[in-house]
């Protein structure tokens, strides 16, 4: 088997220190702006390099945005992303790597799967569930779905058919007359993925444990899975999200909101 | 010359019905190929580029002649992003893909090697029979000849383990390290061994990306070249890298 791979010293870099940005023309992604603060990580290599990776599925970019010097004197980083298809929203690592010397190629310091600010798809920045517009080439007749994002973990999203009018800004504004019909089911596909056999309970910074941590708002903690048992426990997985979507539709008084909005419509016409 | 199109979802789901009948009920049931040119179940491309019907003599010939193909013609993200493409040429090519035998029978593979997902990874556009070979090829070039000799139908081990690998194969220095490490170069093949056992087997392509994780936590691993990635290998890898070229 392998033998360890051992601990370099490297720093993990806070979320608030980078701050991304993407300019997007009629939903395609063009170009990324990046402002870093590493300032306050000793990290004793002034000529030591910066890279900043986006990614998205099979898609990867590597851009050198140089040395830590350049960065830390407060330039802002400004790339081409020629790469991207309509609605994809990519991810992105920061890495800073010591190069040269006998450690060239370790790394100082790095910070992953960074979601940036969008400047005209709301929704997408720090959100638990993206909303990413898509062509009805992608999406044929379906009106929405959940897809899954797959990079270092599975990050859901909610893909949207533009080819349906109003569709998208309705659910960007949370127009209950749509949110009431499809985000309980959204919940629904969202949790039995992530927490498919083995999954353990975690309330840590990754996708999951947010997940988790919003379930917790709603309905108690899923059992550990039982090795013995895992058709029973399969079985108490499934029970386990029909009562937090239960509790959500409970808490968001979905069907009174839906009433409200639709006697408020009949209201302005009338 | 045909114009490549892509399968709508109603031309998806057809030929997904096809596939399904031909594995599991009737194989010798006759590819559904009027929907190529079925405008109910295509969809024009962003781009035009055609396809001529021809022998390729592995997974290189064909990666190299469709990417002349769509060169400059069907931008890059249209194809790295759609599966109805890649779906309407397996339906073109299917008789190269699953040929009949003697008796009319095919053999058909999993569904996705022939209709991709586009969203399940385990089921993405890298597993595709197609799809790969173009990527590696618009990718890599020649450098990625070596992994690709085996004949378009064959679904080969190493290469279902580096299409698991996604995040890795965009990479030249890993496909590069992995020649180096599974190939031999006197026999022109893939070294024996290189894909026996299970996931947790020491020493194979699975566990190079598994590892190659491992080391992407500590090093730069994009920005190391192959010699560099071998050294940081662990022993398990030992009985590979002492024939290294």
């Amino acid at each position: 088997m392998s033998k360890p791979l051992f601990f370099t010293g490297r720093k993990e870099v806070a979320r608030s220190d980078v701050r991304i940005r993407l300019l997007n023309i009629s939903g395609r992604v063009t170009r990324f702006e990046a402002r870093l603060d590493l300032t306050g990580y000793r990290f004793g290599e002034d000529d030591a390099q910066v890279f900043v990776e986006s990614y998205h599925t099979t898609y990867l970019e590597r851009f050198a945005v140089g040395t830590l010097a350049h960065v830390n004197s407060g330039a802002t980083i400004s790339e081409p992303m020629p790469g991207l298809e309509t609605g994809e929203i990519p991810l992105f690592r920061v890495k800073v790597v010591s190069a040269s010397g006998p450690r060239r190629g370790v790394l100082l310091g790095a910070i992953d799967a960074l979601r940036p600010e969008a400047e005209d798809v709301s929704g997408a920045a720090g959100s638990l569930l993206p909303l990413i517009p898509k062509s009805r080439d992608q999406m044929g007749n379906e009106f929405w779905k959940v897809h899954f994002n797959y990079s270092n973990e599975a990050q859901p999203e909610l893909w949207i058919n533009t080819d349906v009018q109003g569709l998208f800004q309705a659910l960007q504004n949370q127009d209950p007359r749509i949110t009431a019909l499809i985000l309980p089911e959204i919940l629904r596909q969202v949790l039995l993925r992530l927490v498919e056999d083995q999954t353990e309970w975690t309330e840590d910074n990754s996708t999951l444990g947010k997940w988790l941590t919003f379930a917790k708002e709603l309905y108690e903690e899923f059992e550990v899975w039982d090795e013995q048992d895992s058709e029973g426990s399969r079985r108490a997985r499934r029970e386990w999200v029909d009562n937090v979507v239960r509790a959500f539709a409970g808490t968001q008084r979905l069907v009174d909101l839906y009433h409200q909005q639709l006697e408020a419509r009949v209201s302005e016409v009338g | 010359m045909p114009e490549i199109r892509a399968l709508n979802q109603d031309g998806l789901s057809a030929f997904c019905r096809f596939l399904v009948h031909a594995a599991k009920i009737e194989p010798t049931a006759e590819p559904p190929f009027s929907l190529l040119c079925d405008g109910a179940h295509t969809s024009r491309l962003e781009g035009v580029a055609s396809v001529d019907f021809q022998e390729f003599d592995s997974k290189y010939a064909f990666g190299s002649y469709i990417h002349e193909q769509v060169h400059g013609r069907i931008p890059v993200q249209v194809l790295r992003s759609s599966p109805g493409i890649w779906a309407w040429l397996a339906l073109f090519y299917f008789d190269l893909l699953c040929p009949p035998g003697t008796t009319g029978r095919r053999k058909v593979l999993r569904p996705e090697k022939y209709v991709a997902s586009a969203d399940n990874i385990t089921k993405g556009l890298d597993k595709h029979l197609l799809y790969f070979p173009w990527k590696l090829v618009w990718l890599h070039g020649d450098s990625a000849a070596w992994m690709l000799y085996p004949p378009l139908r064959q679904d080969t081990k190493l290469l279902r383990d580096m299409a698991n690998s996604y995040r890795r194969n965009v990479r030249k220095e890993f496909v590069e390290l992995a020649r180096s490490l599974f190939f031999d170069e006197t026999r022109r093949k893939f070294k024996r061994g290189h894909a026996t056992g299970g996931s947790e087997t020491p020493g194979t392509m699975r566990r190079l990306d598994r590892v190659t994780d491992q080391l992407d936590l500590t090093y730069d691993v994009f920005g190391l070249n192959a010699g560099e990635l071998a050294g940081l290998l662990p022993t398990e890898f030992d009985r590979w890298r002492a024939a290294r070229r």
